[in-house]
């Protein structure tokens, strides 16, 4: 009988510890999640801004830049193309290729120092050099956060409550190929 | 009981490896301890012009609470100085934790960059066109080599930009502040207080029960608390120990969202 009663005792201790501990570890995840859905919103308000501000800059110097028509179709095409995508898959990916044609406007905008010279001009454009940091530090930030989310998710015994509870694995936010080679302008 | 704890502590044991593993990956690039708001770590300052330095830091940061944090590094290694600049800022943690409220004026001799950085809180007093305006007055004097003035300079223009649309620090009326925290105090400690209460008298009842019961249920009560209480901590240990990797800095733990400005001479 008094077995049988330390028997029960160990398995409710067990069981007890148990839930309990698979509370605290769901309730960690979930905060977890939400840091990298506030993170990654954080991203896409760095986007937006630029998005916002891309307008301005070229309208000041467009008038000075008049051969250089291309690179503001394609920035043109660009932030349109993200304005109007539907999901945030879509987003990311216009995303890739807005900041391509930012990087290239901002090194054709590096090649005309006699740009500078207007204070209205310099401003708009280290504001927008700015937004680029902005993007690059929130999206660096993005991957940190998602990384220790994926790592805890994955490693033992988490994964169990993981699973259980459908926590998936968030995707990384990767660079467009060939963006991380600075895009050349010939004059 | 046992198992129970080799199991859980097994799992916590590969997921700290596995997250050591993972921030090893990530920041391979090691920045300078911090000698207090000012460190000089190429040594272009003589003495005395660092004290100065940082006893204005320092009175900055009793005025106004903000932490303007100055580096001059002697290299930036491989990293861009916008990267750098950001890595140290969150290195050091400059600003107060919440309000965010640092600025680090980065100077890099050998590489003759420069960037100023700004806390997510400052971003709207220290705009970048504000920071790009600093780097553009304190290149004159980095060109002469001139550290002292330029590092000066850039001081006071980062303080003048961010003192000016600052509220002082009571802003609160002194007398209502203290009553707004009193009740505030009275209003989180209450349900505390209830709460135990409560718990006492479950405890006492419990033990009523277990000595006219028998001996288990007790027993198991208490071992079944200590061991969520032990694996709920453990827990939140491991995931505060990954925040706050720089706990040892005067800085107040801000962050920077990658604001501000930077300049090359």
């Amino acid at each position: 009988m008094r077995k049988l009663w330390i028997v029960l005792g160990i398995v409710g201790v067990l069981v007890i510890g148990g839930i309990g501990y698979g509370i605290s570890v769901g309730n960690n995840l979930v905060q977890m999640r939400e840091q990298t859905t506030q993170q990654w919103a954080q991203v896409e308000s760095q986007y937006q801004r630029r998005a916002d501000l891309i307008p301005n800059v070229v309208a000041s110097v467009q008038g000075q830049l008049k051969q250089e028509k291309e690179v503001f179709t394609s920035l043109a095409e660009a932030r349109s193309k993200y304005l109007a995508a539907p999901t945030p898959e879509a987003r990311v990916d216009a995303a890739a290729g807005f900041d391509q044609a930012t990087s290239k406007f901002l090194v054709v905008l590096e090649s005309y120092p006699a740009l500078r010279s207007s204070e209205t001009i310099q401003s708009l454009i280290t504001e927008l050099e700015g937004t680029e940091n902005r993007i690059s530090v929130e999206r660096k930030r993005y991957n940190d956060t998602v990384g220790s989310y994926n790592a805890r998710i994955q490693s033992f015994p988490t994964s169990i409550i993981a699973g259980m509870k459908g926590f998936i694995i968030k995707p990384y936010f990767t660079a467009a190929p060939g963006s991380d080679v600075a895009p050349k302008v010939t004059l | 009981m046992i198992r129970l704890h080799a199991f859980v502590g097994r799992g916590l044991a590969i997921m700290m490896i596995a997250s050591f593993a993972w921030t090893g990956s990530v920041s391979a690039q090691t920045y300078p301890a911090h000698e207090g708001y000012f460190t000089d770590q190429a040594g272009v300052l003589s003495a005395q012009e660092q004290q100065e330095i940082e006893d204005r830091l320092q009175t900055i940061e009793q005025e106004t609470t903000n932490e303007i944090g100055v580096a001059v590094v002697s290299s930036l290694g491989d990293q861009s100085v916008e990267e750098y600049a950001n890595g140290l800022f969150t290195f050091w943690g400059i600003g107060k934790k919440g309000k965010d409220n640092g600025v680090l004026l980065l100077v890099a001799p050998s590489e003759h960059k420069l960037r100023i950085e700004v806390g997510y809180g400052l971003e709207g007093d220290l705009t970048d066109n504000e920071s790009k305006q600093i780097i553009d007055e304190m290149t004159p004097f980095l060109k002469e080599e001139d550290y002292y003035q330029a590092l000066k300079l850039g001081v006071d223009r980062i303080d003048e930009a961010t003192r000016t649309e600052l509220a002082p620090p009571d802003a609160m009326p002194e007398p209502f502040g203290k009553i707004f925290f009193g009740f505030m105090i009275f209003m989180i400690t209450v349900p505390f207080l209830f709460m135990a209460l409560v718990a006492f008298f479950l405890i006492r009842a419990a033990r009523r029960g277990q000595l006219n019961g028998g001996q288990g249920t007790g027993g198991g009560y208490s071992s079944s608390s200590s061991s969520y209480g032990s694996s709920s901590s453990s827990s939140s240990s491991s995931s505060s120990s990954s925040s706050d990797s720089s706990s040892s800095s005067s800085f107040g733990g801000g962050s920077s969202g990658g604001g501000g400005a930077s300049g090359s001479w």
